[in-house]
């Protein structure tokens, strides 16, 4: 943490010189405009909608860079003798506590803590008593969820702290309370910021009053593109936005001038340091999420059901079909009896189980995966991941990914095992004085013959359910990871990955069973 | 991401654990039956050449003759082989019963058909005989045969049988044949045909020696005999339907003896390669084909043939439950693709099945 948090609030401590952002649709929202921020203080962003506030707190803290795709960003920013340059770094300058809280919904309020603290370098004790002091009143083994929402906006104001940074970030912090709910925020806010010496940017619309306790005002200009500093009264700032909306340009006709800076071709970085946007993973934080993600994709009980559901229909329906409603069954059945169960096995086994596996698996996971991480989305759970320098890209994308390959291993294991079981015992119902031995001596006369170690075609299931299964897990977290706005956005990234996740599936396994047939048909005509 | 509870862990380990145990029963057996009731044997010399490890059926022969897979027999190396019942079947044992090897032939094919069966086709075989003759002596008979055929086919055949005989092959079945016909064989087959053919002979013999002075003088003036009588009488003993069930049966028994096959098919090969090597086959055979003078009697014959043939394919693939049996089906198929695999048969001493595998060696069992 800043060691600097008890300088003077007139000493600056955070320089940023030139900065000009332009939108990937071409729009600049601002146009070397220099800011400073002084220990302890504490400034409220305000503008118009639409202006760029969120854009700069985004940039400030590392959900965006010019690394990003369409974004120029070019300027500097000065901190604790380090000089980073925009256009090619990515910083993560200011801790964020967004207006949702982003809390991590699966962790607890302690956990929620000790992640922040785990990622980042340890926090002085002024800043332990701080957080001490908001928390008094939280039990920290609860859920977050079971917590009220001003001690949820406490929990992210604490976890924010833990992450270290040289500044807080507070976006629409008073939305949605009440007057004195504000006014309490705002004591605590500032005593927040002469406590732990860090300069405190307040994002609001409602900044009446929040306004009381703000050292001063940067007004984002859209006009001039340009940062304003005002004085902080209330009256003063309301009459320069109605003069700003006044004169409001339409922003098609801002788009010509002036000229966004050129795109970083170089390399993005990521800056190191306090500035950092480096983020280390955790061995034990790691195993936590793929411990989560095994149970939900892979252990859980509807999961398992779900795939024993099928696997029983699959085992059942062919054996079923294939031995009571063979034309001419009394003269064919000698002839074909041994062939067929040797077919059954093969259609059954290498075919349908990891088929059947594949697609109720992907259905099921891809819905779970793209609501998981289209909400993680939604909710600024990633944003406030990467702001805490939390990989995600271990911590969720990679957890997945390999609990979607155990998953297709143990899920088709058990598929091939209950599919076999049911078949056999579908067998044995439609002929009992049959031994059921030579039921297995025939089903697996050629797909495991005495003495061969593993099944044969074993490699071909794997090839089959593996890739398709983890596949479509990627797609999930594809269209999961993609902005979302609405909750409608969720259910449409849902939609879509499981339409392109069974797609996926169906097409792999159909393609590579083709491949197989051919493969293999030539080698097994030989054993008849 | 949620988390479980004590009871949805435990509930997910029933789980798994329930389907592995489902998987271990459908994989590997029952986990309450006692292991498979398992025998070494002694490797046959003939089956060198086949690579070990390798495995195949064993069938039970029930007393109808219909296989019924009970285990499976590995070829464990060049001298073992591991003999496996299904640890399910009560009514099958090695105690009190041989095993054998077959090799998926014809003469598999045949040893596996059951006696009542082989009656049956010996009785069909019989009624070919006839129908045969019937046909072959209504063509010949017409004044077609006489006028257009008769010389040139007779010319063709005499003239592949010289062929044959020229063929040095035909020196090695000459010895085989005698080998065989040396054997006690040839005698039964004497000994039921004498009581029939011994009084017509004996009447035939005691007509020519009556005497005449017609018959002296020919004897004495001219050194003739007059042999009408004897000749007549080895007419009558052939078309005797006693003497041709013999024959018939004879010839089955030859059959069974794998020497008879061998000469046999050399036989044929010698004479078919002379007869087809002919030109003047094809088309003199093509002509009387499409002769009209004896469209009927062939379409007579292409219709009993038909009929003949398609019982005695019934009689040596179904069994006395009218059904067809697994494994004469699976020989055949082997047979067709012309695939050398192996059945094993565990066969109860005494019964039907015992008699008609009678020239298989048992495999010899090796005991610890």
């Amino acid at each position: 943490m800043n060691q600097a948090a008890t300088a003077h609030p007139a000493a600056p401590i955070v320089a940023v010189e030139k900065l000009t952002i332009a939108q990937p649709h071409g729009r600049v929202l601002l146009h070397e405009a220099d800011f400073q921020l002084a220990a302890g203080e504490v400034v409220i962003l305000a503008g118009p909608s639409g202006s760029g506030k969120s854009t700069l707190v985004n940039l400030l803290s590392g959900a965006i860079s010019s690394a990003d795709e369409g974004w120029r960003i070019s300027g500097h920013v000065r901190y604790a003798g380090t000089r980073v340059d925009l256009a090619r770094e990515r910083i993560t300058l200011g801790g964020v506590v967004f207006q949702n809280f982003a809390l991590f919904d699966e962790l607890t309020v302690g956990q929620n803590l000790s992640i922040a603290g785990d990622h980042n370098e340890a926090v002085g004790t002024a800043l332990v008593t701080a957080i001490d002091g908001l928390l008094k009143d939280v039990d920290r083994s609860a859920p977050v969820n079971a917590c009220s929402g001003g001690q949820r906006q406490r929990v992210a104001i604490a976890r924010t702290l833990l992450g270290n940074h040289p500044v807080l970030f507070l976006d629409e912090p008073n939305s949605g309370l009440d007057v004195s709910a504000s006014k309490r925020l705002a004591a605590l806010i500032k005593s927040l910021s002469r406590d732990v010496g860090v300069p405190v940017v307040i994002i609001a619309h409602h900044y009446r009053h929040l306004i009381d306790v703000a050292d001063r005002v940067l007004m984002l200009d859209p006009r001039r593109h340009a940062l304003v500093e005002l004085p902080a009264n209330a009256r003063r700032v309301e009459r320069e936005l109605e003069a700003i909306e006044a004169v409001a340009v339409p922003f098609d006709e801002m788009r010509a001038e002036p000229l966004a800076p050129e795109k970083a071709t170089a390399t993005i970085a990521v800056s190191a340091g306090p500035m950092r946007a480096s983020a280390a993973w955790r061995l034990s934080w790691t195993l936590r999420f793929l411990a989560g993600y095994l149970w939900e994709l892979c252990f859980s009980p509807s999961a398992l059901l779900f795939v024993g559901l099928g696997s029983v229909i699959v085992g059942f329906v062919t054996t079923w079909f294939i031995f009571q409603y063979l034309p001419f069954r009394d003269l064919l059945m000698p002839i074909i009896h041994s062939d067929a169960l040797a077919g059954l096995a093969f259609s059954e086994l290498r075919v349908l189980a990891p088929l059947t596996t594949g697609v109720l698996i992907a259905t099921r996971n891809t819905a779970l995966i793209g609501a998981d991480i289209g909400h993680k989305v939604y909710s600024d759970q990633i944003k406030s991941m990467r702001n805490l320098n939390i990989p995600h890209d271990v911590y969720l994308t990679g957890t997945v990914l390999v609990a979607s390959a155990v998953a297709s291993v143990v899920l088709v294991i058990m598929s091939e095992c209950l599919t076999t079981w049911v078949a056999m015992a579908t067998w044995s119902y439609i002929f009992p004085d049959e031994s059921t031995y030579m039921w297995r001596d025939q089903y697996f006369q050629r797909m495991w013959p005495p003495g061969e170690l593993i099944m044969d075609g074993t490699g071909w299931i794997a090839a089959k359910a593996i890739p398709s299964i983890v596949g479509a897990a990627g797609i999930a977290l594809y269209f999961g990871y993609r902005p979302k706005s609405t909750v409608v956005d969720i259910n449409q990234s849902i939609a879509q990955a499981l339409i392109w996740g069974l797609s996926f599936v169906l097409i792999w396994q159909s393609a590579l069973t083709l491949i197989e047939f051919k493969y293999v048909s030539a080698r097994l005509e030989t054993t008849f | 991401m949620r988390r479980g509870t004590p009871v949805t862990y435990l509930f997910a380990v029933c789980i798994l654990a329930f389907a592995g145990l489902l998987g271990v029963w459908g994989f590997r057996g029952s986990p309450f039956l006692e292991s498979a009731d398992a025998r070494l044997f002694v490797r046959p010399d003939w089956t060198a050449g086949i690579a070990a490890p390798s495995t195949y059926p064993a069938y039970n022969l029930s007393a109808d003759g219909t296989a019924v897979p009970v285990g499976r027999a590995i070829l464990l190396d060049d001298n073992r082989v591991e003999m496996r019942l299904f640890p399910d079947l009560k009514s099958v044992s090695f105690d009190g019963a041989r095993v054998v090897f077959l090799e998926t032939d014809v003469k598999a094919l045949w040893s596996l058909v059951p006696r009542a069966s082989k009656d049956d086709i010996a009785r069909v075989g019989e009624r070919l005989v006839s129908v045969l003759r019937d046909r072959f002596v209504a063509m010949i008979g017409q004044p077609a045969f006489t006028e257009d055929y008769r010389k040139p086919l007779q010319r063709i055949v005499e003239d592949a049988y010289i062929q044959m005989w020229r063929d040095p092959k035909m020196q090695l079945i000459k010895r085989t044949v005698r080998d065989m016909f040396n054997q006690n064989d040839g005698e039964r087959l004497a000994a039921a045909l004498l009581p029939i053919a011994l009084p017509k002979l004996r009447s035939a013999v005691f007509e020519m020696m009556l005497p005449s002075w017609q018959q002296m003088h020919d004897l004495v003036v001219d050194g003739k005999m007059d042999t009408r009588p004897l000749e007549q009488a080895a007419a009558e003993i052939m078309i005797d339907p006693e003497v041709q069930r013999l024959m018939v049966r004879h010839l089955f028994d030859i059959a069974e003896d794998e020497r008879a096959w061998r000469v046999g098919a050399l036989m044929a090969d010698a004479f078919l390669d002379a007869l087809t090597a002919d030109p003047r086959l094809q088309p003199l055979v093509d002509k009387m084909l499409r002769d009209p003078r004896f469209s009927k009697e062939l379409r007579t014959l292409e219709t009993e043939l038909s009929a003949m043939s398609m019982e005695v394919f019934s009689r040596i693939v179904e069994r006395s439950n009218g059904r067809p049996d697994t494994l004469a089906v699976r020989v055949i198929r082997y047979i067709l693709l012309n695939r050398r695999r192996l059945v094993a048969l565990v066969v109860p001493d005494g019964s039907p099945a015992a008699l008609e595998l009678t020239r298989y060696e048992p495999l010899v069992e090796i005991r610890s």
